[in-house]
Formats: structure tokens, sequence, C-alpha cells
């Protein structure tokens, strides 16, 4: 029985009187759209949040009149906004794969989530390869992107999708190789078993395992998912100093609001990924703290790093293409290697 | 590898509706790839003829029009053409008024230097420095408005002194903002200029040639950049700049680290100047009053005068043939040099990314460019 | 496989709401249409030649190593998840793989492939970057 269905079993005992296939997509429908509510949800409080944190580094209050509280509403506000936004489609555009763009950035994200273990229970879809699947679901933004800015018949979104598909498509190297280092360890690639795995006090997660190669590894993993999802000091594709605004530069309306989205989906993908990988998913970092309910953890856990993501944004500078590079094949990538011989060398001695 | 392919070479265009562009100004982009093969730049989008429109005015009506020269720093174009005109008709300066010149002069440069240190970590993709900088030059323009009655453009500098005294307690107000930002400039050095990635940026990119720097006309900054100690504060000191105890500042390098570093250093520097003025400062009149300016006539002749600003020297060429009215004023500022000419010249090879960085860099400043 | 299946409705269900919520944009927005506002944007000036231009090939090359390194990544998780219970033998066999892979990165990265265009200042009048 899957964890999912089992979880809606218990809440709502009748669906299993349904035949298989209408419950499960009933169930699946359902998660969905939880899901998309909760991305959703989450790209607002990430505006809101990443808009006062930089306001508040930078000697600024930031939204304040909206909705009454801190410019609580304000993300709402700008919601509204960009939904009755006109639509504007440049004239020799590619039209075809202009609107498709959006479509399969947003899409990849929000089937990354399907993965995410939010507790034991509640897991949309245990897969076997989990970690496996969502690595190459969230590569399919790359083409996403490259549509987009290869169909806008801007060069400066051409210039930015070139830019977005050979940094995500070098800086995957690093990531993968840096989860492998975990996997070794672990022998599962099912992201609740990766957490399972984990479970005791907070000394058991893989980030203390194998002292200090796995922190390293998460190292590894946290820079390069920086340049996986576009955040600075890796924010080339969309430097607007440089390329203006990057492949989105001819997107308006609710097609740039999705590449938003899915900019934001993404960064809390990496984040739940290093959350489930490395620092214990849902579990709690004490047995004394067990009470509280996991998918609190795992969300903490992945709105820290979110946090620190931010902050990196507004306290670095953004590096050049060459040394984007560098860092990429010549750094993060041999070292990764170095760290699952090693990890594999302590294993076997 | 990349030789045998020949690649195309694409157009872009920089500005002058563009993020990274200082001010209104295009740059013609040869590319290919993400090198630039060569950069033309196209001015002509500020277009407001001062030099002649200041051959029709009186000459107390030419201070307004000096000021938009060059929108952050008034000062050094007020201050060049009183100097200039005191030149021609011998009139004398109370010693009073040249402290406060100086003083001015400094708040000046450091209310530049802040808004060019937030122009060059914000084309590095680092917005938190413009918004601290602006926020703090704010406090510097606070002072301004208390002393001259205006935020940006001042017109307190004049033909025979300044248009006013001090006013009670300004010293102390001052001083306070002074300590200030002598405190911030830590929080500046940690972000922005001990920033291994802005070091990793702006290290070895942008290399002026340092035996043909003086030769091209680069000046203020960026030839002190180049290690070459040149100030027109030294060299041809005005007002009080040889009573006051300073050093002229260099670095080595050549490259934008090193102007960075050249600025942020006189930016340091400035604060004790404007503490020598403050203590050195004797009573007395503050203006050395002229005729009525409506039937002003400044006596035949010509002069020419240098000011150090805080983009370089900016020199005034002004002939008088007697009458109400300038005959000629000429205005030979550092942006042409720098924006322009030497910026064509750096832009060959460059990565697209370093093309506003460097531009910023030199402190090009479009409008006085098409003075 | 119910996984799967969930993971196919995730696509669906994604696409078709990405879909529907553009085209309820499509319907609340204001149409006020004239031919400049389809220029594409080219800081202010009128777009000159093609923007589907002849691309750097450095680009591609960064994507051909990226091939075969993600190839071979894609071989060694399978591995990872039974290094367990291999042991040694594993251990050596991969330590084998990883050793040729390596090879190859070196290979690349004496090459020059690795490298991205440096920005070397083209300046004439500079003697010493003519020398070098």
């Amino acid at each position: 029985m899957e964890p999912l269905f089992q979880f809606f079993n218990n809440l709502f005992p009748f669906i299993s009187d349904w035949p298989e296939w209408l419950a499960h997509t009933v169930v699946g429908v359902v998660t969905v759209l939880l899901l998309f509510g909760f991305v959703a949800l989450f790209a607002l409080f990430a505006i809101w949040l990443e808009r006062k944190i930089s306001a508040h580094m930078q000697d600024r209050l930031g939204p304040m009149e909206v909705g009454g509280w801190h410019g609580w509403a304000q993300p709402i506000a700008d919601a509204i906004k960009l939904l009755v936004k006109e639509d504007i489609i440049p004239a020799m555009a590619d039209r075809t794969l202009f609107k498709l763009a959006p479509v399969i950035v947003f899409t990849a994200a929000l089937a990354g989530f399907a993965v995410l273990p939010w507790s034991q229970d509640f897991i949309p879809a245990d897969l076997n390869v989990g970690l496996l699947y969502i690595l190459s679901v969230s590569s399919f933004a790359v083409i996403g992107l490259l549509m987009g800015g290869w169909a806008s018949n801007n060069k400066w979104s051409l210039y930015g999708a070139m830019r977005a598909a050979s940094q995500m498509i070098s800086y995957e190297i690093p990531v993968a190789l840096a989860l492998l280092a975990v996997i070794m360890n672990a022998g599962t690639m099912s992201m609740r078993h990766l957490v399972i795995a984990q479970s005791g006090n907070i000394l058991d997660w893989n980030v203390f395992n194998f002292f200090p190669l796995t922190a390293v590894a998460f190292f590894i993993y946290f820079v390069a998912s920086l340049a996986e999802v576009n955040r600075t000091p890796f924010d080339l594709p969309e430097g607007e100093s440089e390329l203006v605004g990057g492949f989105h530069t001819e997107y308006s309306s609710m097609r740039f609001a999705f590449f938003f989205l899915g900019e934001y989906a993404n960064m809390y993908i990496v984040s739940a990924i290093a959350t489930t990988v490395f620092l214990g998913g849902w579990l709690a970092p004490f047995e004394a703290l067990n009470f509280i309910p996991g998918p609190i953890w795992f969300v903490g856990k992945a709105m820290t790093l979110v946090f620190i993501q931010m902050w990196l944004r507004w306290t670095l500078p953004r590096l050049r293409v060459d040394q984007l590079m560098y860092t990429c094949w010549k750094v993060l990538t041999p070292f990764s290697f170095a760290i699952i011989l090693l990890i594999g060398l302590w294993k076997v001695l | 590898m990349s030789e045998i392919m020949q690649e195309k070479e694409t157009t872009l265009y920089l500005g002058p509706q563009h993020p990274g562009i200082t001010g209104n100004m295009m740059i013609e982009l040869k590319v290919t790839g993400d090198t630039v093969q060569r950069g033309t730049t196209h001015v002509g989008y500020l277009h407001r003829g001062f030099e002649k429109l200041m051959e029709e005015r009186l000459w107390m009506q030419c201070f307004p029009i000096v000021c938009r020269i060059c929108v952050p720093e008034p000062d050094p174009n007020e201050e060049n053409l009183a100097r200039a005109i005191e030149e021609i008709e011998g009139r004398e300066v109370p010693e009073r008024a040249q402290y406060i010149r100086t003083m001015v002069l400094e708040l000046s440069r450091m209310a530049t230097y802040l808004l060019w240190m937030g122009g060059q970590s914000g084309s590095a993709g680092l917005y938190t420095m413009p918004q601290w900088t602006v926020g703090d030059r704010d406090y510097i323009i606070d002072l301004f408005e208390e002393l001259t009655g205006g935020r940006v453009y001042h017109m307190y500098i004049w033909a025979g002194g300044v248009r006013r005294d001090l006013p009670d307690g300004f010293k102390d107000r001052v001083r306070k903002v002074l300590d200030y930002l002598e405190e911030r400039l830590t929080d500046y050095d940690r972000l922005l200029f001990e920033n291994a990635v802005f070091l990793k940026r702006a290290q070895g990119v942008g290399i002026i040639d340092k035996e043909k720097a003086e030769e091209w006309g680069v000046v203020g900054p960026p030839l002190r950049g180049c290690g070459i100690a040149r100030d027109v504060r030294k060299d041809e000191p005005y007002e009080v700049y040889d009573k006051l105890d300073w050093e002229v500042i260099t670095h080595e390098g050549s490259d934008v680290y090193s102007r960075a570093m050249v600025r942020r250093k006189e930016f340091e520097q400035s604060i004790s100047i404007v503490r020598q003025v403050l203590d050195k400062m004797p009573e007395g009149p503050v203006h050395n009053p002229g005729p009525n300016p409506l039937k002003w006539k400044v006596p035949a002749g010509e002069a020419y005068v240098r000011t150090e600003s805080a983009r370089g020297e900016f020199g005034y060429y002004v002939v008088s043939d007697g009458s109400l009215k300038p005959r000629r004023v000429h205005v030979r500022g550092p942006a042409y040099v720098h924006g322009v000419t030497l910026l064509e010249k750096m832009l060959k090879g460059m990565n697209i990314a370093d093309v506003s960085f460097i531009m910023n860099s030199l402190g090009t400043c479009p409008p006085e460019i098409e003075r | 496989m119910i996984g799967f299946y969930t993971v196919l409705l995730f696509i669906l269900t994604g696409a078709f709401l990405v879909s529907f919520t553009v085209a309820l944009s499509r319907f609340l927005a204001p149409t006020k249409d004239y031919p400049e506002k389809h220029i594409p944007y080219e800081c202010g000036e009128l777009p000159q030649g093609e923007a589907w231009i002849q691309f750097n090939n450095r680009f591609y090359i960064v994507a051909l190593i990226f091939l075969i390194f993600d190839v071979e990544v894609i071989f060694m998780y399978p591995w990872a998840v039974v290094f367990n219970d291999m042991g040694l033998l594993a251990f050596i066999e991969m330590f084998i793989f990883i050793f040729i892979l390596l090879v190859g990165l070196a290979y690349v990265w004496v090459k020059g492939d690795l490298d991205w265009i440096k920005p070397k200042p083209r300046l004439e009048h500079l003697a010493k970057a003519k020398g070098e």
C-alpha cells in the first residue's frame, strides 16, 4: 500500500470502497492541488520574505502599507496585478514555443514536489528511484528556459537562455555527485527511506556522517544548487546589469509570473532535497523534540536553507561566466569525485 | 578549436535604456559569443548645449547653468566658473570663504564617491551597497540643504566668495556626519572592498596602459589608479589645499580594483581634510561683493582654471569681451576622455558582463560628455 | 508503480493549472494593442539583424562534456545503492571506472575545453599584452 493512499484512507475511510483507479486518481489530483496551493503560498511568502530581508539588510523597511502588518498582503497585490496585466508576445517570436516555455518550467518544478517526503506518512509518490527522479525532473526546467529564451527572438533572451543552459547542466554534475556520496552509505534512492535511515538524534544525520566528508559534500551540493536555481552569486542568466532580464526579458503578465513561481518553487525544492538527504528530513534533532510534527521540521529546515539563499543574494556580487565555469568544472567536480572515493575507501576499510 | 571556427559577429546595443549603464548613452557592441570585439559609444541622448547657452546669459545667470553639467557633483563646476571670473576681474576672495569652499568641494567629493560605490557594486550584481551608500549620501545632502537651500544643485559658490555664511552649529553637525561616515566605512569594507567575489571580479579587469595613460588625457582616480601621482589639488593648489596636511593617493595595478581602492582611500582622506578645514577656519566675511548682477560687466580677458573633481580634472576656459555676457565658456571635463575614447579602447576583448563594470569604474557621466 | 501514476497526475495537472491560469489572465486582462508593443526589447533602439544567431560553439562543448559526465553519473547511482552489499569488489570496479572518467576530465582540462574564454584585453597599444 502506498503511503499517500494510506494517509488519505485514514482520513477518509470511504475511499477504499471506490474502484482502485478512481481512488488513486482522486487522491493524486487532490494532492497535486494541495501542493500547487502550497507552491503558490510559499512563493508569495518567499517573495514577501525576500523583500523584507533585503530591505532590512539594506537599511530600509520594505513594503509596509498593503494589508497593514508589515505589508503582508503585498505579494497578493502583486499576483493580482500580474493576473490582470496585458499579455504581450513579440512580433517575430515563435509563438508555440513562447507559450509552452513557462508551462514546462513550472510543471517541472511542480513535478519535483511529487517525491518530497513531508513526514513519515505524507509523501505523494514514494518512488524507489526518488532522488534520481527529482534530479531528472528538475533538469527539465533547462529545456523550458532555452525554449523561452530562443522563442522570444531577442538577443538578450537568447544570451540569457544560453547561459542558463550551460550553467545549469554544468552544475548538475557536482549536485549529482554530492548526493551520490550519501546514497553510497544509505543504500537507497527512495526519499522516504533516506530519511528513515537517519533516525536518531542530530548526530545521526547524514551531514555528520564520515565527518567531515559528507559535510563537504553538503557544502558542494549547496553551492551547486545555488547555480541550479540561478541565485546570486550565480545569477548570470538574469543579471540585469549585463543581460537586462535574461531569458524572461520579453515575458509579461501570467507567463512571467510562472517563470517567477517556478524559480521560487525550485529554490524550495533544492532546499528540500538538501533537507531530506543531509539534514534528516522531517526528523527532530533531539528525541525530546519529537512532539513537534514532522512537516513542521521539514518545512522549517528547508526554509532555513531558503533564507540562507536569500541572505547570500544580498551579500555577494555575481561571478563572471568564465569564473562560473571554473568553479564548477575545476573545483566542485574534482572535489566531489574525491569525496566519493574517500567515502568508498572509508567504508571498505 | 575556436580559432578554426569563424564566429559571426552580433550587434548588441547597451543603452540608452539599459539597467547597467550610467545615464543616457549607448554602447554599440560587436560581440562573438560573449566576448566584445569592438565597442562604439554613441552619445547625444542628453544634449542641452550648456556652453552655447551661457553665451546668451548674464554672468550671474551662468552659475545655475554650470551646476547642471554634472548632476552628482555640481560644486566643482561652480568653483571653476567663480575662480575663472575672479582671475579675470582680479577680485579677492576672503579667507573664510576659501575655507568654506574647500569644505563644500570635499563634501561633494564624498557624496559623489558614495554614489559611485553604489554604482560599482550594483554593476557587479550586489544591490545592498547602493542602498546603503545612497542612504548615507543623504546625510551629506542634508548638510548641503541646510547650508545652501538646495539638495542637488547648490549654486553656493559664486564670484567673490560664497553665498552665505555657515548656519549656527553647522560645524558640529558636519563633524557628526563625518564621524558616522568614518565608522560606516568599515561596513563598506566588509561588504564590498574586501569581498572575495568582488576582488575576483575587479582585479586584472579593465587595465589602462600606464605609459599611455597621461598621453590619452586620463585624469583623476583612473590615473592615480595607475600609480601616477597627479592631482590638481597638489600640482596647482587652489583655495586652501596647500595649507592642509594631505597626500596624493595612488594605487598600483591600473585595474578596476585599484581605481576602487583609490576612491575608497580618498574618501577617508576627504573626511580628514574636512576636519582640518573645520579646525582651521578663521572668522571673517564670506563674500567680496561685486557690482549689481544685472549690470555686471566682467573686464575683457581670459582665464583657464582647473579643479580636481571626484571624477578627475575639470578645466574651464572663460573668455570675456567686457560685455554683460561671456564671450565663450569652454568646459573640459573628464567624462569625455573616460567615457568615450578610453572606454572604446578598453572594451576590446572584454566579457559582456564587464562592460558596465568597467564603465562604472571610470566614473562616466553622460550629461557632462555633451555639455 | 502507483507512484509513477501519481507523478503522471502531477505533470498533467500542473500543465493544466498553468494553462488555465494563463487563459484566465487573458480573459481578465485588458488588450490595448498597437504594433510598437510587439517590437523586441533592444534597449530603446530598433532591433538590428537577426536574433537567432550562430552561437558560440563553446556552449555546445560544455553540453557535450556534460552529456558524458551525466551518463557516467547515471551508471554510478545503481552502484551506490548496492555498494553496501558488494564491498571491496564494487569499490575496486568503481575505482577503475572513476579513474577512466578522471583521465577524461584531465584530458579535457589539459586541452583547455573547460576554460571559458577568459577576458583577455586585446590592447594593441599594450606592449606587455602583445608580448604574451
